[in-house]
């Protein structure tokens, strides 16, 4: 926030784009934050658009307002102004455990999900329990996991819900390798056809996958159609 | 299914009822578990505090008081009393400890606070029969003259005091120092509650003057449909009725404020 490059100007062309019916479409995204040493502004108007089946990556250094983004494209948080469009069905945050209730066990955390979400209690849980290997620890209350354990259960848990977009904050190594593989599979292969917004600092990844990028900087956005262009921009941040 | 934009009221309110039923089971579940009787416990805390006190109370003052059967009056008195404590502490935490759950875009602030409010309405009063059926079968108590009254008191008072308790809890969100007065002004609050006294009891005097609290008229107007004409209360239905109201009504505002500024780390 104190680097002395220019800052980035509002990306107008993003923020007039028209909405489409099937995205999901930001616009002119601001949040401020009340701290004792005053008002943080920490996104100062982001825009843009994920349509169906597209993988949108966000790139930005520490500090550049990405898990503000992420609170807000998620819905846990208000923006201050600007507005958030939801024409799919949105994921929480891929692999987050934040909503799971320590004391309940592995079952109870599920069927909570399958009944918060609308779906039937018993698929859900073969579901998950086919993902994410747990078998008898399912019965056991989720503060007597091992870290492992408790990511594969909520990234298992994420994808038993067909959702049209997931998003994706820097969580894609959960669990050993065998598990990692597993998700990606699960993630990049088996369900292609979803759109995704993904926080992710590997480039790897990214270009692998990604068809475009939104690069943020000191809470403001650009989005590129040039992947390359974008990653080379951020390496440059 | 996901506030895919528009959708019918129907379909909101059903899609609302649904948060709410899986907030209440959860609820369930993370105080009272599976372990040894589970979620009867809901009915056995308050109820092992009530049975408690009227044996107490017996102990104290004998089989009767002013001419009126001491272990109703504990029973109707120290479950409201109850309901009163338990709404208030579990909703001044309630914004925190699901502060995680946010992320599930169907879950608002608001839908965890009903989810407890319904839970412990409904457990209290499940405790209260659980302890007068027996003892109505035993004959120690006489039957509850009116239903009607006895259960539009309850939840009333409810209704109330779930409102009172948004009020607090909102508050607290705004301010962790208030916090710290929760627990004290709950306790210094019993004396307005009403549960250890009827009224009638009292000096004129002291009548006008425990008769400004709501709580007071609430219980003894559910003490009126459980005694009926027999004993003596003094309440005012429309008193409640307004003081439940202007409550919620400036809760459910608050609520709203409050909402938009829930943070999580």
């Amino acid at each position: 926030m104190t680097s002395s490059a220019p800052v980035l100007p509002v990306d107008l062309e993003a923020a007039n784009a028209p909405i489409r019916k099937n995205s999901i479409a930001i616009r002119n995204l601001v949040k401020d934050y009340h701290t004792p040493t005053g008002t943080a502004h920490v996104l100062k108007g982001i825009s843009f658009d994920v349509q169906a089946g597209e993988k949108i990556a966000i790139l930005g250094r520490n500090g550049a307002g990405k898990s503000t983004l992420v609170k807000l494209v998620g819905g846990v948080e208000r923006p201050t102004s600007g507005f958030i469009y939801r024409g799919m069905s949105m994921s929480w945050p891929i692999a987050f455990g934040g909503g799971f209730e320590p004391t309940m066990t592995g079952l109870d955390n599920i069927r909570f999900i399958a009944r918060l979400y609308n779906q039937p209690i018993r698929e859900t849980i073969e579901r998950v329990d086919d993902f994410a290997e747990l078998g008898k620890h399912l019965m056991s209350p989720v503060k007597s996991y091992s870290s492992g354990m408790r990511a594969r259960l909520a990234f298992a848990l994420t994808l038993a819900i067909d959702f049209d977009c997931f998003l994706i904050d820097e969580v894609i190594s959960v669990g050993d390798q065998r598990f990692q593989r597993k998700s990606h599979e699960a993630l990049f292969e088996k369900r292609k056809h979803c759109a995704m917004i993904l926080i992710s600092h590997d480039i790897g990844i990214i270009r692998s996958y990604c068809d475009r990028a939104v690069v943020l900087k000191a809470g403001r956005s650009k989005v590129f159609e040039d992947l390359d262009f974008a990653i080379q921009i951020y390496s440059a941040l | 299914m996901y506030a895919m934009g528009r959708q019918t009221t129907g379909q909101k309110l059903r899609s609302k009822a649904r948060t709410i039923n899986a907030l209440l089971v959860r609820e369930l579940m993370v105080r009272f578990g599976h372990g040894n009787i589970g979620f009867m416990w809901l009915v056995g805390e308050p109820l092992i505090l009530t049975i408690g006190v009227m044996g107490m109370w017996t102990l104290l003052y004998g089989e009767q008081k002013h001419g009126v059967k001491i272990m109703p009056v504990v029973l109707t008195g120290y479950s409201t009393l109850t309901l009163f404590r338990h709404i208030i502490s579990r909703y001044v935490n309630c914004f925190r400890d699901n502060a995680g759950l946010l992320f599930h875009r169907s879950v608002r602030p608001v839908d965890t606070l009903i989810a407890r409010g319904l839970l412990e309405t409904v457990g209290v009063l499940i405790a209260f029969f659980v302890a007068y059926i027996p003892m109505r079968l035993l004959g120690y108590f006489d039957p509850i003259y009116d239903y009607s009254l006895l259960l539009s008191a309850w939840f009333l008072f409810c209704f109330g005091i779930s409102g009172f308790g948004m009020i607090v809890a909102c508050i607290c969100q705004m301010s962790e120092t208030a916090e710290r007065f929760v627990q004290p002004m709950l306790y210094l609050a019993i004396p307005a509650t009403g549960s250890f006294f009827m009224v009638a009891w009292l000096p004129e005097s002291a009548q006008k003057i425990v008769l400004l609290s709501p709580l007071v008229h609430c219980n003894e107007m559910f003490r009126a449909g459980y005694f009926g004409p027999s004993v003596a209360t003094s309440w005012n239905g429309w008193y409640v009725v307004t003081w439940a109201l202007v409550n919620n009504a400036i809760a459910w505002t608050l609520v709203k404020r409050t909402q938009r500024h829930i943070e999580i780390s």
